[in-house]
């Protein structure tokens, strides 16, 4: 790999290999990037590994979300090798951010673990432990969705990301119909000799907000998620910009810990701690969760405090608000928390409705 | 010129003597954006060194710097070029005056045209630096204008003829991430992020802009500051943070931090009342820790 020139063909090849590793670990090369690598080899010569690597992140790495995964993929295809010559690695494992799912404009949406395998990890018999114990059992309202159903939550969704990633400005622009724009309107009749002939207008400016989702993919919510997941899905479809991150139970490490369950507050701190994953005043977040959480209270607190201090909203959506059973069995942190806004039922399509509709409006 | 962008060494060495610390990846990236004539996005937390790099570029490669600022509502009439409207219209008159026929094409020509500072950077003899600064800022529509000049070098301006760059412009994108940037503009780019710096990289920094600083002091600054950094502060304090309450440090004639005014200073670190009351706080126990 030491330049284009040097090694001929075998370099083209090599490079077609590597971005077929990176695609395969979700990220987006097209052969443009490909061949804008080789020439970057080209001029490079030969150099250093990390002045190869740089060079070659510089090219096909868009976003420094992506970042961890082409330093993985780098290691394992041009380093290990060398190390263990023969030694295949298998491509369909995504060596890193396993539990990440990104949703761009015009990439739509790419997976780095389906769903599927999240459920299948959650569903470990070592891990569904603790808090799941304590629920309802499911009833019909958490059944399949239908057919029916999904179509009525696009709709919803699509309803909702106006709702929640809009925000009107006090700033306007030209066009619309709100109010005439004098600069303008002086401007078209100096190109006019002087003529009043027309009166340009301006609107105020709608700003998109980013949506940021973190889902509890847990063994205790995945008997009631599937209308949670299935509308976070639609949200997702719908509208850009959406980031999405899920975390699960996980094994108890730390001694003295009781046994294993979601540990709400770390995953929170650990998602938000990604690089490249941004929180701002222009970042609506909503976390679904029925918020049995195994963790220690004052790190979900602590961490809920960060995320309200930094988003322009924190909802929280719950599929087990407005079960029957649901306050006497056990009610989640979330319900007493000064830190979030508004709680949404998601029980059933209705009920996640007359939440949604609910939601105040934005003002920038 | 031409010797600084020979090889990334030597563009580090070209940045370095002009006061910007570049580590090696960012000056391979530079070094392949002036070789593969491509824009670079950089990314990263404010107060980093974003648009301190395109500075530093014209300044290594003797180049005039271009900078357009964008804000929201940005258009093509500012970023790319427009029309001297009034001038043309007392050309209309003053040919209506005189009875002469007025000619279409003397309207709109060079002397009638503005050039904003993307084609001003384009019609440069020379290689210059363009600096497009938070690109985020300014709205979706914009970056499809971008589009053009940043894949052909060129601008396509209806009424006159199509502007081609005669030396490719160095161009510098900086993003704050307010915003996620279309993948179009994305795919165009070589990718940059810059994030907080490294004690020993910030240390030469400080070195690099501030002569005269004491080492010592330079040293606790630096270790102060990481240590801020690790807070849960509503404005991390960047690069150009740490260096402006270095000079501040200068200003009040502290030589270290257990100085008696030092605490005056907090506010050219921190810049939110919230952060300014949270250092307070862990001040002594910031500096004890410090002093171990």
């Amino acid at each position: 790999m030491s330049g284009a020139e040097t090694a001929g063909w075998s370099a083209a090849r090599a490079m077609a290999a590597f971005a077929e590793r990176l695609r395969a670990a979700g990220l987006a090369v097209g052969a443009g990037e490909v061949q804008t690598a080789l020439r970057a080899l080209a001029v490079l010569g030969v150099a250093p590994v990390a002045r190869i690597r740089a060079a070659l992140a510089a090219v096909l790495v868009r976003d420094i979300a992506d970042r961890p995964v082409f330093d993985a993929v780098f290691e394992q295809f041009w380093l290990d090798p060398i190390a263990a010559p023969g030694v295949e690695v298998p491509s369909e494992e995504p060596p890193a951010e396993a539990g990440e799912c990104r949703i761009d404009s015009a990439a739509g949406y790419r997976y780095r673990a389906t769903r599927q395998e999240a459920v299948e990890h959650a569903a470990r018999p070592d891990e569904a432990r603790g808090a799941a114990a304590r629920g309802p059992a499911p009833s019909a309202d958490y059944a399949a969705v239908s057919p029916a159903e999904q179509a009525r939550l696009r709709e919803l969704a699509r309803r909702a990301a106006r709702r929640l990633a809009r925000a009107r400005l006090r700033r306007q622009v030209r066009g619309g119909h709100q109010t005439i724009d004098w600069p303008a309107t002086l401007r078209v009749s100096l190109r006019h000799g002087g003529e009043l002939i027309r009166f340009p207008r301006r609107r105020a400016v709608h700003r998109r907000l980013r949506l940021l989702v973190l889902v509890d993919v847990s063994h205790s919510m995945r008997q009631y998620s599937e209308l949670s997941v299935a509308f976070v899905r639609a949200l997702a479809g719908c509208c850009h910009g959406v980031d999405i991150a899920r975390f699960a139970d996980r094994a108890v490490d730390a001694p003295g810990a009781a046994g294993g369950g979601t540990r709400i507050g770390e995953s929170l701190a650990e998602a938000l701690a990604r690089p490249g994953r941004r929180v701002d005043r222009h970042t609506v977040v909503l976390i679904v969760s029925e918020g049995w959480d195994a963790g220690s209270r004052a790190t979900l607190e602590r961490e809920l405090a960060r995320l309200a201090k930094r988003a322009a909203a924190l909802y929280w959506l719950d599929p087990l608000l407005a079960h029957p059973g649901y306050f006497e069995s056990a009610a989640g942190v979330h319900h007493d928390s000064p830190h979030v806004d508004r709680i949404l039922a998601a029980r059933s399509v209705a009920t996640l409705a007359a939440g949604l509709r609910d939601l105040p409006a934005f003002r920038g | 010129m031409s010797d600084c962008l020979a090889s990334p060494e030597a563009l580090t060495r070209a940045l370095s003597a002009t006061g910007y610390i570049a580590d090696d990846e960012l000056a391979t990236t530079l070094y392949l954006a002036a070789a593969l004539a491509r824009p670079v996005l950089v990314e990263g937390p404010a107060g980093v060194g974003k648009t301190a790099i395109a500075q530093a570029l014209g300044q290594a490669l003797g180049a005039s710097l271009h900078r357009l600022q964008c804000y929201e509502g940005l258009d093509a009439s500012q970023a790319l070029y427009d029309w001297d409207y009034p001038r043309q219209f007392m050309a209309i008159r003053l040919a209506e005056a005189a009875d002469t026929a007025i000619d279409a094409g003397a309207l709109y020509s060079e002397r009638y045209l503005l050039a904003r500072p993307i084609l001003a950077a384009l019609s440069e003899p020379q290689r210059a630096v363009l600096l497009i600064d938070e690109l985020d800022r300014a709205d979706e529509a914009f970056e499809a204008l971008l589009l053009e000049v940043l894949a052909d070098w060129q601008i396509t301006i209806p009424e006159y003829r199509t502007i081609r760059a005669a030396a490719p412009p160095l161009v510098v994108i900086t993003g704050n991430r307010t915003r996620e940037l279309s993948d179009a503009v994305r795919r165009r780019c070589l990718y940059a992020w810059i994030d907080y710096p490294e004690p020993a990289h910030e240390r030469a920094v400080l070195a690099a802009r501030l002569p005269g600083i004491d080492n010592a002091l330079a040293e606790q600054i630096t270790q102060f500051v990481a240590r801020v950094r690790a807070l849960d502060l509503a404005k991390t304090p960047g690069l150009s943070e740490s260096l402006d309450w270095a000079r501040a440090l200068i200003t009040v004639g502290a030589t270290d931090l257990a100085h008696e005014r030092v605490p005056a200073t907090l506010a050219a670190l921190v810049k939110d009342p919230g952060d300014i009351e949270q250092l307070a706080a862990h001040w002594q126990s910031l500096i004890d820790d410090l002093a171990r």
